[in-house]
């Protein structure tokens, strides 16, 4: 006790992130949702360590069929006998690859335009804000629904999906940091570089981009969870990659036979919702820990 | 005022081609064999590929087809869909349902969200703000399809409430359930939304002085606080448009409802290229068109927009 007041009156004043991370140390939802999120990565990465069954490669036995959750199959088995919890197991997969990286190729598209928006104003601006009003122009879920479509024939995988995710999400995080960077580029430190001698290239890296990233990684992590919520949708309506274990086909499945039996739907589906609402949770107490209006 | 109009009509028509061009070239330049990918997994013959050839003009050069598409969206004259039927007869006959789909779940957002959302902003930090708060976020992370399929399940199913899938016979009642499916997603952020404004709007100066003039609380409230707090609600009900004909699409096809989302929602799983290319080109227009409606509505609400 005594100690903490003794902190407080020597410590010297916290900077902004300082002040983030001390709030969310202290936030039960951060590290709820931290924690959800590391699970996904891992078994993402490493199925094999949470399910002793293979769901690419084992059996299905209709034997099986639509048994219901017991000691031995906590999830129970769905129409086709397949055992649920391997399928939702070997189903993160797909979500979480297609999440990262449309997330990175919107990311890194969004910092590029934003940056070079931001930095050059006057007609690279105008011009690119048109850009930007175009590809908002189309509705995400629509676009990648005609990407996966037209690439259907080809045996792609899950790659159209990403690329058509990335390349349809970049415009709303390119605003962010358009705005970010205009504002960085009026600061003294931003125009004491310049008249030491740095060039523009020196100023954006060194300057203007470590103090403007910030926001717009906390949207792209909201973003990464609304990405995975897309691609599964996709799966659901039947445009997504085939021969892949996937939440979103899993679900389409499971409805059909919804009049017999609903686990097989609602595990997968719980599954979903809480990956998708960890990342923007994440995203979510990030921003308000940075938002010093909250404070 | 005109000046703004001007430029904003200008930029939806940019926009507006610029849309309709990347969907074009995504659908028609990125396949293989384009043909095959309106086909799907149909074997097509030969007169079925000079059909399809003819119908979208493959065989001129990609400005050209692209013309041609344009003025077929524009004019009403959208082609057929694969099995043959003219893609305007499907559509005429989809519309109706789809909008009284969409007016019942507007209705539900406007008067649950703003309402709700009011209540919580006016008694920030209250029981009623944080259980709303937790409740719409776990709202926002449900992706429709699951809310769809659960609510489903859950009330029709399970509870027997509601009939799992459309029944014209009921008339209007049918389109209760998926209407809150429909609805709930954008009810969610709308009431966030509201709650948000109302909070930072209580502390603005015009709410002091009205309180200072000696005004009644219930009349600040409602005529200071609520009109400049739903200014950034009706933008985002106007984004929002987008998600909303996507979740119209996924909502129709869970509940078998025969409108335009519904019949986009089987043309995908019986792999109808052109309807699929059609219906999303049209939904795009109707996007813009209305992303264009609410910038002008928000430029006379909001004087300093049109001012910048």
């Amino acid at each position: 006790m005594s100690d903490a007041t003794d902190d407080a009156v020597i410590a010297p004043p916290r900077s902004l992130a300082g002040d983030a991370w001390y709030d969310l140390r202290r936030n039960p939802v951060f590290w709820i949702a931290g924690f959800i999120v590391l699970m996904m990565v891992l078994i993402a990465l490493f199925p094999g360590l949470f399910s002793s069954i293979d769901a690419r490669t084992a059996a299905c036995s209709l034997a099986d069929s639509l048994r219901p959750p017991g000691a031995q199959h906590w999830f129970g088995f769905d129409k086709q006998g397949c055992d649920v919890y391997s399928r939702v197991i070997y189903g993160a997969r797909s979500s979480v690859i297609v999440g990262v990286f449309s997330t990175l190729i919107a990311g890194f598209v969004a910092v590029l335009v934003g940056t070079v928006a931001g930095f050059y104003g006057r007609w690279v601006d105008a011009l690119l804000a048109r850009v930007v009003d175009v590809f908002l122009g189309v509705p995400t879920l629509l676009g990648a629904i005609v990407v996966a479509k037209a690439l259907a024939g080809q045996d792609l995988g899950i790659w159209p999906v990403v690329l058509a995710l990335g390349l349809l999400g970049w415009p709303t995080p390119a605003r962010v940091i358009r705005s970010s960077v205009i504002a960085a580029s009026h600061q003294d430190y931003v125009n004491a570089a310049r008249i030491l001698g740095a060039g523009n290239a020196r100023i954006i890296l060194r300057h203007i981009l470590p103090n403007s990233l910030a926001p717009t990684v906390v949207i792209l992590t909201i973003m990464l969870g609304s990405f995975i919520a897309v691609e599964a949708t996709l799966s659901f309506l039947g445009v997504g990659p085939r021969n892949t274990v996937s939440w979103g086909t899993d679900i389409a499945e499971a409805q059909r036979w919804i009049r017999e039996a609903s686990f097989p739907l609602l595990f997968p589906a719980g599954f979903l919702t809480l990956t998708v609402l960890a990342f923007i949770m994440l995203g979510d107490t990030v921003r308000e820990a940075f938002d010093p209006r909250l404070r | 005022m005109s000046q703004y109009i001007i430029r904003r009509l200008l930029q939806a028509v940019l926009t507006f081609f610029g849309a309709t061009l990347i969907v074009y070239a995504l659908m028609f330049s990125i396949a293989d064999d384009p043909l095959q990918a309106l086909a799907g997994e149909r074997p097509l013959s030969a007169s079925q590929r000079a059909q399809l050839t003819a119908q979208y003009h493959l065989d001129e050069p990609f400005v050209v087809q692209y013309g041609y598409y344009m003025k077929g969206l524009l004019t009403g004259d959208m082609g057929r869909t694969i099995t043959g039927r003219p893609i305007a007869d499907v559509l005429a006959e989809a519309w109706p349902r789809t909008i009284q789909l969409a007016a019942i779940a507007m209705a539900i957002v406007i008067v649950f969200g703003v309402i709700g959302g009011v209540f919580a902003g006016l008694r920030r930090g209250g029981v009623f703000d944080q259980t709303s708060l937790a409740l719409t976020l776990v709202v926002i992370g449900t992706p429709v399809f699951v809310l769809g399929t659960v609510f489903q399940t859950v009330f029709a199913v399970e509870l027997g409430w509601f009939r799992p899938s459309f029944a014209p016979e009921l008339g209007i009642a049918t389109y209760i359930l998926p209407a809150i499916v429909l609805g709930l997603l954008s009810l969610a952020t709308a009431m966030r939304l509201t709650r948000t404004s109302v909070v930072e709007n209580l502390r603005a100066d015009y709410v002091r002085t009205a309180n200072a003039k000696g005004l009644p609380w219930r009349r600040v409230v409602s005529v200071h606080v609520l009109r400049n707090s739903l200014i950034p609600v009706l933008t985002f009900l106007g984004t929002e448009f987008g998600a909303l004909m996507s979740g119209a699409m996924v909502t129709e096809g869970i509940f078998n409802i025969p409108g335009v989302g519904g019949r986009l929602f089987q043309g995908i799983r019986l792999e109808d290229g052109p309807l699929v290319v059609t219906i999303v080109s049209l939904l795009i227009l109707i996007y813009l068109f209305v992303n264009l409606l609410v910038d002008l509505l928000y430029a006379v609400l909001d004087p300093r927009i049109r001012h910048e």
